[in-house]
Formats: structure tokens, sequence, C-alpha cells
């Protein structure tokens, strides 16, 4: 089962264009990671995941080919939204019980024994919390729905790096308890590396890369060798980004066969940081997977 | 009751759901509105009260037909007494069902909208169709209860008045009395949630919605309401009751009951300068003596309910098709 | 006020060096290895819960798993449904005493290293360098 798949997702502001021709397919049981700069249309998609918004063009279907925002995927999908609104003239107790009312469903021992083990008091005004209170808050609301998917947008971005680990060490330890698919987004991928199994990067409103972390950590490789070869490789191999100094050449490119490699070059693994960041630079390039589902080459789209 | 007492578990009367979740959310504003008019329920009881006693006390009660030679006296007390309130409070109170609007209809969805927390509220399980309708309506009860008896309260405050005045008058007593006060909250409340969830934010949700309360209230008032029912026109001195009716317009005619308009009264005027008449009563004098007199239309105070009947449902199908409007709008076109 | 100690009952308590490039899944293995050969992780011994350990560290839980498989596939940890994973075997364990005879011994080479003029990186390549030469040969002999 794909927890979001979409075909040809387009939405529209007025004039421009948020999110266009976006095609993918989430698995579930996967930790995902939606990453892009500011503006990539990140929040759009998931707001169009979780029924906030109506696109535009194209189809979009969660868990299975429910329509967003229909009664049975709200049921289902949990949403901790940007900045984390939530009420702050109601206290901890009665956000939870606001919730419960709302969603007919909460697990309200879930959320009260996960707020007490954080030594976040009930009776505070949601507003008198700190930012990373609020979050544990917005998470544990959203986990005590007990939700299949959950969907969280920018939900550290605001956080000190202790509330950060806080916050994603609550997350994984759900995601260890529960059969539950995650989608985060954020604009800093190291944060989400050791998080995440699953990318996908926006840019521009559209697919740039997306698959399994492991699989893009295994496909792509960073060559170090003379500058005098660098033409060569660059002509028979995908190259992502190619970064030159007076001797040598560093590549980054994506390849299956790592028995390749040229004479007197060196390939050494990369991080998944580096790995988007070469992709953004140059946001012509993508990495999808092709139509057997391989991810075997780097397209170069018309633009 | 027997002896044998059956362990009956009190029986709680809990709200649940989207009902719990109004409730909650709009309490205080509720808890604002119900004590701002219990405030104004106090004034008018405390000085309905002496009105009331005043108005035995002065003996106008006992007097015979008040506007007669007997009551003279007692009538001029009555008014140096009472009169500045009873003239003041009702054009006061006609914007009150406009103030609910601003303050509990435009911050409805326009406060979600503001703050972000819509993103909260519309993904936790219960769709915004369903969340949006229930506040609706059950604000609309809230608001038509309070309102109602408020309207209640306001006629026996005013009364002492109604032998005097009727309850016709427009622009005042009419405005509270009745159930078009309420009709008219109900019309600000939906107009203050379209609004908000129209524009998004609260306070030029609230600007706008006081200046389009005013915009479709005060030309109502001024002049739709006389084409209800076709004012009844009476000329010369014969008009019966025209203390208590509404006044709506009022001439001369000539001797063929045609109705001067504004430049043939002008005329008049000159033609009777140059007669050389130069104050009122002389002025009246010489009218009749050319066989002008003077015609006025009214509404009776005997249509009074039939008045405030049609007004309202006009007041209520807007006020549905708005509150329908805000419905659609949150569902297609927010974010 | 005290500081606040995080206890938890299995004798791993795993952390991260996040700048060392080596792979998540990898350092937590290590970790186990390492925790057995200095005698502090013994047989029988319950590995942490995978929750607990994502929870702590803040990591995906498949990382966890993927090390405790792997720690399964060398024969050092066994899973039993339901209950968790525990410590198999455990690798060869120098006797405390040896250890310590091994260690004045380097501290012995390390000094005169230091005299030579080596800094501490010149010492940890010298280090991996010979490390590295033992392995090759002992693959070459058992080849």
């Amino acid at each position: 089962m794909n927890v979001i798949e979409t075909h040809g997702l387009g939405k529209r502001y007025r004039r421009s264009w948020a999110l266009r021709d976006c095609t993918l397919a989430i698995p579930a049981g996967r930790v995902v990671a939606l990453v892009g700069p500011n503006g990539a249309g990140k929040t759009t998609l998931l707001h169009l995941a979780v029924g906030l918004t109506k696109q535009s063009e194209g189809e979009i279907a969660v868990l299975g080919g429910e329509t967003p925002g229909s009664d049975k995927a709200l049921g289902r999908v949990g949403f901790v939204a940007q900045d984390t609104p939530l009420y702050s003239y109601l206290s901890v107790a009665d956000t939870l019980r606001l919730v419960a009312n709302l969603s007919g469903s909460l697990d309200e021992a879930h959320a009260r024994e996960r707020l007490s083990a954080l030594n976040i008091p009930m009776d505070r005004k949601v507003g008198q919390l700190s930012g990373g209170q609020r979050s544990q808050v917005a998470l544990a609301v959203a986990l005590a729905r007990h939700p299949r998917l959950l969907i969280l947008d920018e939900p550290v971005a605001r956080l000190d790096p202790l509330a950060r680990h806080e916050f994603m060490g609550a997350l994984m330890a759900a995601v260890a308890e529960e059969e539950i698919s995650v989608l985060l987004s954020s604009h800093v991928v190291s944060e989400l590396e050791r998080v995440c199994d699953y990318l996908v990067v926006l840019a521009d409103g559209r697919v740039q890369v997306i698959g399994a972390v492991e699989d893009l950590l295994e496909t792509h490789k960073v060559l170090t060798g003379p500058i005098e070869q660098a033409d060569d490789i660059a002509d028979t191999m995908a190259v992502v980004s190619d970064t030159r100094a007076s001797r040598s050449a560093r590549l980054l490119l994506r390849t299956n066969d790592r028995e390749l490699l040229p004479a007197g070059w060196q390939a050494e693994c990369t991080n998944l940081e580096e790995i988007v960041l070469a992709y953004l630079r140059v946001p012509h390039v993508s990495a999808l997977p092709g139509p057997s589902g391989q991810q075997d080459h780097v397209e170069e789209r018309s633009a | 009751m027997t002896g044998a007492t059956i362990a009956t578990p009190p029986i709680k009367w809990r709200i649940r759901g989207l009902s719990w979740v109004t409730w909650r959310q709009h309490r205080s504003a509720i808890a604002g509105f119900i004590g701002l008019l219990v405030l104004l329920a106090i004034f008018l009881v405390v000085n309905g009260l002496s009105m009331h006693s005043g108005y035995d006390k002065i003996g106008l009660n006992s007097c015979g037909n008040p506007y007669g030679q007997n009551c003279a006296n007692q009538l001029e007390a009555f008014q140096n007494d009472y009169q500045k309130w009873a003239q003041m409070v009702p054009r006061v109170f006609a914007f009150l069902p406009g103030v609910i609007g601003v303050f509990i209809g435009a911050p409805l969805v326009a406060r979600e909208l503001e703050t972000g927390t819509f993103r909260f509220a519309w993904t936790q399980g219960s769709n915004r169709i369903q969340w949006v309708v229930t506040k609706l309506v059950l604000l609309s009860v809230v608001i038509c209860a309070v309102c109602l008896a408020f309207s209640a309260l306001f006629a026996w405050w005013f009364g002492p008045w109604h032998s005097l005045v009727g309850r016709m008058a427009s622009g005042q007593t009419y405005e509270t009395e009745g159930i078009v006060f309420t009709a008219r909250a109900l019309f600000g409340f939906t107009l203050g949630a379209l609004l908000g969830t129209v524009i998004g934010r609260t306070v030029p949700a609230m600007a706008a919605t006081a200046a389009a309360w005013l915009a479709v209230v005060w030309p109502s008032v001024v002049f739709l309401r006389q084409l209800i029912m076709k004012p009844i026109v009476a000329s010369g001195n014969t008009v019966q009751n025209i203390a208590t009716a509404w006044t709506v317009s009022h001439g001369v005619q000539n001797s063929s009951g045609h109705h001067l308009s504004q430049s043939e009264m002008n005329d008049l005027f000159t033609q009777a300068r140059s007669d050389g008449i130069n104050s009122p009563p002389t002025f009246d004098r010489w009218l009749a003596q050319h066989h002008y007199t003077e015609w006025t239309s009214y509404e009776p105070n005997s249509r009074f309910w039939h008045f405030q009947i049609v007004e309202s449902a006009c007041y209520v199908v807007v006020a549905l098709l708005v509150a329908g409007a805000t419905v659609w709008w949150l569902r297609r076109r927010i974010v | 006020m005290g500081i606040d100690k995080q206890i938890s009952g299995s004798p791993v308590e795993f952390r991260l060096d996040p700048g060392s490039g080596v792979p998540t899944y990898l350092q937590l293995v290590r970790q186990v290895e390492d925790g057995l050969r200095l005698g502090h992780v013994q047989p029988g011994d319950q590995l942490p819960k995978v929750k607990d350990v994502v929870a702590g560290l803040a990591i995906n839980p498949n990382t966890v798993l993927k090390a405790y498989r792997e720690l399964e596939h060398k024969g050092l940890a066994v899973g039993r449904p339901g209950q968790g994973t525990f410590i198999r075997d455990t690798v060869k364990v120098v006797p405390l005493r040896e250890q310590q005879r091994l260690r004045t011994g380097l501290m012995r080479w390390l000094s005169s290293a230091t005299d030579a003029g080596l800094d501490e990186d010149g010492i940890r390549a010298l280090f991996t360098s010979a490390l590295h030469d033992l392995t090759r040969q002992q693959k070459g002999a058992a080849s």
C-alpha cells in the first residue's frame, strides 16, 4: 500500500503554481523526509495530503486510495502543522478534551502518560508552554489518535537542539511501537539524516529526487581523480555535481556499477546532505525511478 | 417516596463532540455578550420600575385619554421626567444586533484563519463543514434565545409609553421590541461569520461586519420598511391614533387631492410671501384660505406584528443565505 | 540540585558520534562488541528495547533493528520473539591481567613515540596503518 500517491498533482495560487506536475508514490511503513528549499511546495503538498486544500489539477490519494479530507482519511491521518498551532488559551488537559471531542476517538490515557513522562503539567495553558513542550503536546495529541499516517510540517524548525532531539526521539519511539508511516518536511537535511529512511526532494514545485535513503546512499559515489580524465567520466557517467581543483576533480555521480572505477580514481561513500545539496544546486537534474522502478539513470529534464 | 433508596447515578448532562468544542471555544464570547445584555437589563429593570411607578404616581393611568384635556399636565410631567431615556435608549439599542455580529460572528472563523489554528482544528477527525455548521447553529440558538428574552424585557420597560407613542416608531422602539431585534442579530452573526471567513483576519473582518451590517439595516429601515404594507394616507386633522402610529411622510395637497411636490411647495411659499405671509400660523391660515389641506401617510400601531414578522422573515432568509455562503466558501475557497 | 541521571535496565547504553562518518548502525554494533571485550556486557544480557534506543538517540528504528540483525548475524546476539534481543556468546575475552600488561606496553610505546616527536594525529596514522598491515597479513595467511 502507498500511504501517499499522486499523479500530475498541481496547486495554483492565483497566478503562480506552488506545486506542479508532481507524481510520486510513498510506500507504507517508512519515515519519509520531504526536503526542499523554502517555497519549494512542501507545505502545499502536505496540506493537499491532509485535505486542508484542494488541488488545481491532478490526483492525490492517501492510505491506499482515500481522498484527503474525507471522513475516512481524516480519521486515520494525523497532522502536526507548521509552528504547531494550538489554542493558546486552552490548558493542556482542555486541548486533549478538545481533540477527543473533535475526533471522537482519542486515547487520552496514552497522551497523558506521554506528557507526564515529559513533565508537562496538564493544567498549564498551552500559551505558557515552551516551544519544545508545545510541539510535544501537538505530537502527543496526534499520536493519541493512533493514525496510520502521521504528517508533520517542519516540526522542529523552531526548536532548540535539545528540544529537537527530544521531539525526534519521541517520534521515533512511536514509530518503533506502532505501525505508523511518517512524512515530515524540513528545509534542513542534516537533522533528518538519522531519522528518515525515505527521501523526497522537492524543488520549484516539482519532485526532483525520490527513493529509499539506503538506495540513494548506495548508488551515489564521490569519485576523486586527475582532472584530465574528468571530462571522459562526465560524458559516460551520470554526474550530479562536478567540482574541479587545479589538478584533481571531485565528481558526485550516480551509478549502480561498483566495479567500473577508472584507474587512478578513488571512490568514497557520501552522505545524504551532500547528495541533496548537489541535486538542489542543479534543479534541472532529477533522480526519479525509471520505468522499471530501478533507479538507474539521472535524467536531464526538458526545462 | 419510599424509605428504600435506589442508588441511581446522578444524571449528568454532558455535551459531547462538536457541541463541546463550540461551548469551550466560545463560552467567553457568549459570557461577554450575555454579560453586556445583563448589565443593560439591570438598567432597564431599575429605570423601568421607576418609570412604571412614575406613570401611576403622576396619574397618567387614571385621567382618561392621555392626549385629552384632563391629562395635559400629567402628560407633560411624565414626559419631562422620562422622555429623555425613552428616546435615547431605543436608539442605542438598535445597534446591539450589529455589535453581536462584530464581536461573535466576525471572529468565529477569522481568528482560526489568522492564528493558523484552522490547520489544527480541521485535521483532527471531524470535517470542517460539520465544524462550522455546528458552531453556526448552536451559537445562533443561543443568540436568538438571549435576544428574544432581551426584547421581551425591553417591551416591558417601554410599556408606559405604549399608550402614548405606540410601538411602530421607526428607528426607535420598533427596532428592539418584538422579533426584528433577534432576526437582525442572527443576520449580523452570520454576516460576521461570512466576512470573517472571506477576509481571514479578525479586526478587518469586524470593521467590515460593522460597515456591512449598517449598509443593509439602515436602508431597510428608511426605504424598504414602508414597502411591507402601503401606508394609510389621511388628509386634514381627521387622522385617528396618529400619535401611536409611525408617520412615514406628510405634506400638502390641493383641493383635488394632488400631493404637492417639493418644487410646487416652493412655488407656494413664494406666492405666500408675496402675499405678506411670514409666520407658520398665518401660513396655515393662508393655506386653508386657498383650499390646500395637509395630508399624512402612516403605518398604524395595529400593524406592528405584521411588520415585525415580514421584516424578521426577510432577515432570517438573508441570514440563511449568508450562512450557506459561509459554508460554501469554507468548503471551496479556503487555502 | 542533582544531576539528572538516566538509568536503564540494560548494561548497554548506546551513544552516537555524529562526526565519525561511521554509519549509525555500525556504531551500535561496535559498542556492543566493545562492551563484550571490556567485560561489562555479558552473555545473557538483554539489549535495550528498540523503542528506548530510538527515543534516546532520535534515530530511525530500522537502524537499531539493522544493528541487532548484524549482531545476530555475527552470532553475538539472539532475538527471542516477544522478549527482545539477548547476548548469546561473547567474543574472545582477554583476561584482565593480560589486558593490563598489554596496556602498560602500549603506554611505553606511546611515550617513546611522543619523545620521537610524533603528535597525536601522527600516532593515530601510524597505528592505523600498522593495524591495517597486520590484518592484511593475517588474511593472506588464512587464504
